[in-house]
């Protein structure tokens, strides 16, 4: 399974020059150690058995400007050197390739450029994570959605190159939809702004010409570095009732966050599913909450994430059995108002649905309510539950649908999850799925996370069984469109799901011909096969 | 413990880059502008340089794939050692990345890549114990005079540990010599080993050489047992560090205080009052060694190895039994705020990155003696920082952070002071 | 003439000044390994290093130092360089490390045979590792040159070597021709003061990297060392009350007990 280091392959001598004038000898690199760092990420032990792809990349570079990444591309295009460009990124949709290829990492270019708040739009470059955006928004009484990729997502990762959802997206949207306009390097080296950009009169068009090539731009679920790197991103930022900074004392690894005074979280278990689901619909549609999710993994989200290591996780589940039985179908609830008036009128309406649909609030201890107050306005704490019970994790079932359907889809796997977790080769419970309704409730994030060991490989072999199981039955079950990037590591996925919806796979092989005429842009987690 | 016990704790980090920032709830009361938390990092830019980056470059050394070349010496040694990384990673994870870049170290010694620079600091250091290559003869000079108890000659209660850098560094003297005059004036039974006082060997430890500081922990717990010492006092933050955390991994545990606790609790029984106005507006400098790094560890034993058994429940990876992490919450953060704030007179400010994030002086690592200029950068940046929130000088508790302090602010034209708090607290007695 | 061209055969050993504690000694493998302490120069073969510095710089000449082992570390041997040495070479490959006597020293052959020309070479008395003292002397039997173990002092005097080998109180003067061969002992002298800059100095200096087939050693020809048995020594304490009713027949059968023990440690 695991593969062997295959010799190293370089640039031309010529093309290395190329790309050392533009960027300056200190910010390009084809050491060994500097490339090691580059072939290692989340999700090659899936791929290659191990997380150390088995080819170096050909060099990595870091440009500090969009005139550079534009001339960097400009090279790749001569020399027909292939490249991906990657900002905060960590998995493999980021890092892996087929073949070796040329890292454009973005890390110099972390400028947010400004914050208008008057009309709500931000404009950033690609280094600028998602948690340090949010604070600077909220000095400002705005804020974004943070992903669930945790604190370090990238602002224009999340808006304009791959998934993100998040658990704000009932009140703040879905990520994609707050993209007002981008600064693009198409695969050619050519930089083309859209939206109103385009003629120069700002970084605002909603709608209208250019901005409707979104789907172009961004594919459903990022296009992952296929078409060409984006050098900035104008957002739409929602508004935010909370204080312009947080109050946090004490220490690690969970702080206390002082609760804001407009701000309200709520832990509600439900007796079943059914009840869950329509709490979150009601929920929804009343627009009363800020954040409003089912927790990833159930009971056991509230033992991971606010506890500072799996021993005590383990301790707290071992003595809190019925707790954890009881919140097996749980939502978390962040409230926010305007004032402590709208706050009462809003708890009031909560109140209400809950009595509806048997929802039963969980006291928080404190530590409890800083570490899930983190985990809602950060997604801090989606590592405590994700990554750290087995050392990494995948997604069974994902998709975007109506609630209800996205309901369903959480437990057509859950039987094929269990088999697997009973063994002890993967981790996963019952009632383990994240769903995260979307503006309004009318759609429905879902992820039905389980984790794995990347460091046995017999744990890793079965996290790939599962994966490779979940697509299928997600086919045969026509549970409507799945993202590519994170339910398989390829473009197969692509070739089973694109019959199932209108043939998109084809469109998007032909649209990305057309972009990138010469293919230099490494395009494995979007489409890399040529039609 | 050899790098290969590390194998499942390095294939589990997922390369999210947190090592690299302020933890990313701290960062609510950290301007932006300061979030990088690794000076390694944002020095070098690429991702080897980071605890991260580390983790793979031991990981690819340790299969074989990567095969030691200057450029890997130089991702191994451009790091101060700071731990910084590993507070932010710890966060979230059940990892241990400070050890392993401790534990690649360790290999590389073995191996024998190091920098060349090392090969004179540690022949100085066994010959001479200490690590500024300087005569052992002239270790304790810097007491002269002083009419102090001389250990092992004489017996004492608490021994008085100058270290390496108090000792040699003349500018530095009359700190240390204020430090014994405070305590000794508070009627402890104090002494000091003077010439026969030898290094910790901490440094050379953070350097790989692991072998020094067993020897050297070895020779000290040995020499302070018979000169009747049941507690050992030193201002120097490095040798605190090594006392509490590094002796405690080797399953020695060490009575120790550094200077700043013992200072605190004089002040709060009232055994010295600070009358004096002190008018200055400081900031105060966590040194890594005072803060994070200072956490002993709980459950070492002697020949025993640090990382307890992992075992598996429901798939979930836990210890058996089950491990106390260090995260640097530990560290000793308040002692110094609260002798500073019994300063009349003195306004005391807060830098953006402190207590367990704290951005390291530069000193650390052996970064001093192979890489100079960016031992010096490092401790500039903080510079920039302290004066960023408008103090006029910078306040710390060791001797390696001041010396790197001292060095960086010399060419400031409009001046910048750098004191060891026991300067101030001296200040303040109305000395 | 235009100088002496000295070979100064160097070997990398643990380091032989490890605290107790850093070295742990595994019987069942039958390995020393030394935790967290960088390799060094074998001591005696530094001194052979400083005796082939004081030729040079009194006859003039060119020093090259040679290194075989599986896993050599530059930076360590570099320091030769530092020192004044003129030319490092290695030779470095899998299977090298623990060879016996007989095989280190053809693998130096083949080395010196490939350098060429040669008109003195100068080894430590013995590895600080395993001792055996051998390999110097089974080089110069290789090579069929005269050798002279044990020195402390060299002259060159008219194209021939003079040497003085240190022997049980005092010292033989010896003569030979040549190219020769001396082994040095620790009389001689330690090695020079090496600076940090010379140290950083010697770090551009080019160093020559063989390997088996550049020395047209098959590697199947080489024999490793056996080892019949590795353990640390054991210390043993044991406390006896010798009581007796005077001081006189305690003194006695102290006497007595202690001349028991010698007799059974003898037997042993």
């Amino acid at each position: 399974m695991s593969k062997a280091l295959v010799k190293d392959k370089k640039l031309p001598r010529e093309a290395y020059k190329a790309l050392e004038d533009i960027v300056g000898a200190e910010y390009i690199s084809e050491e060994p150690v500097v490339l090691d760092s580059y072939r290692w990420v989340w999700g090659n032990e899936g791929i290659f058995g191990r997380r150390l792809a088995p080819f170096r990349p050909l060099a990595v570079v870091l440009p500090g400007s969009v005139e550079e990444v534009s001339a960097i591309v400009k090279v790749c295009n001569r020399f027909k050197i292939k490249f991906r460009a990657f900002s905060t990124g960590f998995e493999t949709t980021a890092l892996t390739s087929k073949e070796p290829m040329l890292i454009i990492d973005l890390k110099r270019m972390n400028r947010i450029i400004f914050i208008d708040e008057k009309n709500r739009i931000a404009l950033v470059e690609p280094c600028v994570s998602l948690a340090e955006f949010f604070y600077e928004c909220i000095k400002r009484g705005l804020r974004f959605n943070v992903i669930s990729g945790g604190p370090s997502s990238s602002v224009v990762a999340s808006s304009a190159c791959h998934m993100g959802a998040g658990f704000q997206q009932v009140s703040g949207g879905y990520q994609p939809q707050n993209l007002l306009a981008v600064e693009w390097v198409l695969p050619t080296g050519e930089v083309v702004r859209l939206g109103s950009m385009a003629t120069d009169s700002g970084w605002f068009a909603p709608h209208g010409p250019g901005l409707n090539l979104r789907a172009i731009l961004r594919g459903y679920s990022g296009t992952n570095g296929g078409h060409g790197i984006i050098t900035k991103v104008a957002v739409r930022l929602a508004p935010w009732f909370g204080p312009p900074r947080l109050e946090v004392k004490g220490g690690p690894p969970i702080y206390h966050i002082e609760n804001p005074e407009n701000l309200k979280l709520y832990f509600v278990a439900f007796p079943s599913l059914s009840n869950l689901i329509e709490a979150l619909r009601m929920i929804s549609e009343e627009q009363i909450a800020m954040c409003a999710h089912k927790t990833p993994l159930g009971g056991i989200s509230l033992s991971m994430v606010t506890t500072e290591s799996n021993n005590e996780a383990l301790e707290k589940m071992e003595r809190n059995k019925d707790m954890i039985q009881k919140a097996c179908y749980s939502i978390l609830v962040l409230l926010d108002a305007f004032s402590p008036k709208e706050l009462e009128l809003k708890e009031s309406i909560l109140k209400k649905i809950l009595e509806e649909t048997n929802g039963e609030v969980i006291q928080l201890s404190e530590k409890e309510r800083s570490a899930l107050l983190a985990f809602n306005l950060i997604a801090l704490g989606t590592f405590r539950e994700s990554f750290r019970p087995g050392g990494s994790f995948l997604v069974a079932a994902f998709n975007d649908s109506t609630i209800d359907a996205a309901a369903n889809t959480t437990l057509v796997l859950e039987d094929i999850l269990l088999r697997y977790a009973k063994e002890g080769k993967i981790v996963f419970m019952p009632g383990e799925s994240w769903l995260a309704p979307i503006a309004g409730g009318q759609w429905c994030h879902v992820e039905q996370v389980y984790g794995y060991d990347a460091a046995d490989p017999e744990s890793i072999k079965a996290a790939n069984e599962v994966l490779a199981c979940s697509i299928k039955t997600m086919a045969e079950k026509k549970l409507g469109i799945w993202s590519d990037s994170c339910l398989a590591f390829d473009d197969s996925v692509n070739d089973i799901a694109g019959p199932l919806c209108f043939n998109y796979h084809r469109w998007i092989r032909k649209i990305r011909k057309m972009l990138d005429p010469n293919l230099v842009c490494e395009a494995s987690w979007y489409t890399a096969k040529d039609e | 413990m050899p790098l290969e016990d590390y194998r499942s704790l390095i294939e589990r980090c997922v390369r999210c880059s947190h090592c690299k920032h302020v933890p990313y709830v701290a960062l609510a009361r950290v301007d932006r502008r300061f979030r990088p938390v690794c000076p390694s990092n944002e020095k070098y830019h690429f991702h080897s340089w980071s605890a991260g980056g580390r983790t793979i470059t031991s990981y690819s050394l340790m299969i074989g794939e990567l095969k030691y070349s200057p450029k890997v010496i130089d991702v191994v040694y451009q790091c101060l050692m700071c731990g910084a990384c590993d507070v932010s990673c710890k966060i979230q994870m059940d990892l241990e990345p400070y050890e392993v870049m401790l534990e690649l170290r360790v290999k590389c010694v073995e191996d024998g890549q190091i920098p060349v620079e090392f090969i004179p600091v540690i022949e100085g250091l066994r010959k001479d114990d200490n690590m500024l290559q300087k005569p052992k003869s002239e270790r304790g000079k810097w007491a002269e005079g002083l009419n102090v108890k001389k250990l092992p000659e004489e017996k004492a209660e608490v021994v008085f540990h100058a270290g390496c850098r108090f000792s040699f560094d003349e500018g530095l003297w009359s700190t240390a010599r204020k430090a014994l005059t405070i305590i000794k004036e508070a009627g402890v039974d104090v002494g000091i080993f003077g010439v026969d006082e030898a290094c910790c060997g901490g440094r050379a430890y953070e350097m790989g050489y692991q072998g020094e500081l067993v020897k050297y922990m070895d020779h000290n717990v040995e020499s302070w047992r018979n000169a009747g010492v049941k507690t050992v006092v030193t201002p120097c933050s490095d040798c605190y560090a090594t006392f509490k955390a590094w002796y405690s991994r080797f399953g020695r545990r060490v009575q120790v205080m550094h200077i700043v606790e013992y200072l605190e609790r004089l002040v709060r029984e009232g055994t010295i009052k600070l009358t004096r106005e002190v008018p200055m507006k400081v900031t105060w400098h966590d040194p890594c060694h005072l803060g994070r790094r200072s956490e002993p560890y709980l459950y070492s034993a002697p020949g025993k190895p640090y990382i307890t058994p992992e075992k598996k429940i429901m798939g979930i990876v836990a210890y058996d039994p089950p491990k106390p992490w260090r995260r640097g919450a530990k560290g000793i953060y308040d002692p110094p705020r609260n002798v500073l704030s019994s300063i009349p007179g003195l306004k005391l400010v807060e830098m953006h990155r402190i207590r367990e994030y704290a951005w390291c002086c530069g000193a650390g690592g052996g970064v001093t003696y192979a890489y100079p200029e960016f031992s010096a950068w490092t401790a500039k940046e903080r510079i920039k920082e302290a004066r960023a929130v408008g103090a006029k000088a910078i306040v710390t508790a060791c001797g390696w952070c001041e010396r790197n302090f001292r060095d960086a602010v010399k060419d400031l034209v409009d001046g910048f002071e750098v004191y060891d708090i026991v300067d101030l607290v001296w200040e303040a007695m109305g000395r | 003439m235009t100088g002496l061209r000295i070979i100064v055969c160097a070997k990398q050993v643990p380091d032989p000044e490890a605290p107790a504690s850093a070295v742990d000694v595994d019987p069942e493998k039958r390995r020393v390994t030394v935790k967290g302490l960088m390799p060094v120069i074998n001591p005696l073969d530094e001194v052979a290093l400083e005796a082939a510095l004081q030729i040079k710089e009194k006859y003039g000449g060119k020093v090259t130092v040679l290194s075989v082992g599986e896993r050599l570390s530059e930076n360590v041997l570099r320091k030769v360089l530092a020192a004044g040495a003129d030319e490092l070479i290695l030779v470095q490959d899998e299977g090298l490390d623990d060879l016996d006597p007989y095989s280190t020293a053809l693998l130096l052959f083949k080395a010196i045979e490939k350098l060429g020309t040669f008109d003195l070479i100068l080894t430590g008395r013995e590895s600080a590792d395993w001792g055996s003292g051998q390999v110097g002397l089974m080089l110069a039997e290789l090579l069929g040159i005269p050798a002279i173990n044990w020195v402390k002092r060299i002259e060159v005097v008219n194209g021939a070597i003079r040497a003085a080998k240190v022997v049980h109180g005092g010292y033989d003067l010896v003569e030979a021709p040549l190219p020769a061969l001396l082994t040095v002992t620790n009389e001689f002298g330690e090695l020079r003061y090496v600076s940090i800059m010379a140290l950083k100095r010697a770090r551009d200096k080019p160093v020559d990297a063989w390997t088996l087939s550049d020395v047209d050693v098959d590697p199947s020809t080489l024999r490793k060392m056996e080892v019949a048995e590795l353990f640390k020594p054991r210390f043993e304490r044991m406390c006896t009350i010798i009581t007796g009713k005077t001081p006189e027949e305690v003194g006695e059968r102290l006497a007595v007990k202690l001349v028991e023990e010698l007799h059974s440690l003898r037997g042993r």
